[in-house]
């Protein structure tokens, strides 16, 4: 009886990795939303009104970026700083192009340009996140095949 | 830098933080007298670099400001525009507006700018290339209206409009600021009077010098509209603004005036008789828009100036 209620536990744990791993990655996709939602708002803040920068990072509020402390990054040091700070949680193709944007921005004279800045932006980096998108959902399925799979060869090992 | 230029008690130190560098070093090799009298910082692409001082002019040179031009320092583009992202806290498009009109004004401290204009429709559109910079730090000499006000009739202050006329420079907009600060307040002369500043620059109106004073202000827009605003909104008994001189402006004003507003206003010029030379300005003082003239000169120790009553026509003919 205590082995079999053991050989559950195990497997259940085996298995239960494999969906970490798989919620792991939605996390950060997740937090690659919040980023792209943040990018979308800074163009509306400019294209309606000219916000200065500041205060467009001051108005943004997403719960996942507050979470990871990127929020608090972006309102003391800039965006460029944030993004360095959660530079492990986005893929290294993505993180360049969100540095080149922040890099980029605010240097302008004129509100056309730097609209138009955000824009191009967007689009490069909705393409981008779209390739991650279908890579990401084939590797949580994986997982989590794999975590049931191991979990159950596992507990067949045992009994 | 947008909120610290605002909270800075000393604009002064707030600027030469971000200057580049080799000014930096200029300035605070500079001799103390010299450094807080400061009012304005020049940088120049190819060309000397200087600071004003109580009007006199003196060259940035690697050991400070000097009145000989040796050893001077140079700047270059990327440093003046480097300068402005950093004044601008990284959005300089955010002044796109006023960057039209060539200048950026924040916390009370205006920089103008010089360089390659764009130009599109027959309006200026911007640059393309910026190569000269000039900062205008500003300094409230608080008191600086009370010859002013020693000089009006008890029964005049607040309902006879005044028009301070001085050559660039000279302290309209300090004189300006002091007396809505002293007109917006109680004092044992005038009750406080419900005053609006049509701030077009923001120059005038800074909010630390403006506490329990019954002052509103609409920056940031045009006299015309900014006036018609206020009178429509506000319900003003004083309306100051600085450097009217268009047509367009004096129509607005003479509109204004007419509900029962009283004017204090500034504009450009060395005496009474530059000031009358533009018809529709000699035409405000016929209407009894303004009763005075109050003539500016800067000097060392501070701003002096001349007050002269002007009859309306219809009262000079009469007499």
């Amino acid at each position: 009886m205590l082995k079999i209620t053991g050989i559950i536990l195990l497997s259940s744990a085996i298995s239960a990795c494999g969906a970490y791993m798989s919620s792991k990655i939605t996390q950060k996709r997740n937090f690659r939303k919040s980023l792209f939602e943040l990018l979308i708002y800074v163009k509306v803040c400019i294209d309606n009104g000219a916000l200065p920068l500041d205060r467009i990072y001051e108005n943004f509020y997403d719960v996942r970026a507050e979470k990871n402390g990127f929020l608090r990054a972006l309102r003391q040091s800039g965006l460029e700083c944030a993004l360095i700070s959660v530079k492990d949680e986005l893929p290294d193709e993505i993180y360049e192009l969100y540095l080149s944007f922040a890099q980029s921005l605010g240097k302008s004279l004129y509100t056309s340009s730097e609209s138009a800045l955000c824009a191009r932006y967007t689009e490069l980096i909705k393409e981008k996140e779209k390739n991650y998108e279908q890579k990401e959902a084939v590797k949580q399925l994986l997982f989590k095949r794999l975590g049931i799979l191991c979990g159950l060869l596992a507990a067949l090992l045992l009994i | 830098m947008r909120e610290s230029l605002i909270s800075e008690q000393n604009e002064l130190d707030s600027v030469i933080k971000i200057l580049p560098k080799s000014v930096f070093l200029s300035l605070i090799k500079t001799e103390n007298p010299i450094l807080p009298k400061i009012s304005e910082i020049r940088l120049r692409v190819g060309g000397a670099c200087s600071v004003t001082v109580c009007a006199e002019n003196l060259y940035l040179c690697s050991d400070g400001a000097k009145k000989e031009p040796q050893n001077l320092i140079s700047v270059t583009q990327s440093d003046i525009d480097s300068f402005l992202r950093d004044f601008c806290a990284g959005s300089v498009y955010a002044y796109e507006s006023t960057i039209k009109n060539g200048y950026v004004s924040i916390g009370g401290i205006r920089v103008g700018i010089c360089g390659a204009a764009a130009e599109k429709n027959g309006a200026m559109n911007g640059f393309s290339e910026i190569t000269s910079i000039n900062i205008r730090i500003p300094h409230h000499i608080f008191g600086c209206s009370d010859g002013l006000f020693a000089e009006l009739s008890q029964s005049d202050v607040g309902k006879e409009g005044i028009l301070i006329v001085s050559p660039p420079g000279a302290g309209k907009t300090t004189m300006l600021r002091d007396i809505a600060i002293k007109i917006s307040r109680k004092a044992s002369a005038h009750p406080p009077f419900r005053t609006v500043i049509i701030d077009e620059r923001r120059e005038i109106f800074t909010e630390k010098f403006f506490f329990g004073c019954f002052a509103d202000v609409l920056s940031g827009v045009s006299k015309e509209l900014g006036i018609e605003c206020a009178v429509r909104v506000m319900s003003p008994e004083i309306i100051i603004c600085d450097e009217i001189g268009s047509k367009a402006e004096a129509g607005i004003i003479s509109d204004a005036n007419i509900s029962g507003i009283t004017f204090i206003a500034s504009i450009h010029g060395k005496n009474v008789h530059d000031v009358f030379a533009k018809p529709w300005i000699k035409k405000l003082f016929d209407d009894g828009v303004f009763s005075y003239v109050y003539v500016l000169s800067r000097k060392t120790d501070g701003i002096v100036g001349k007050l002269t009553k002007i009859l309306p026509e219809s009262e000079k003919n009469n007499a």
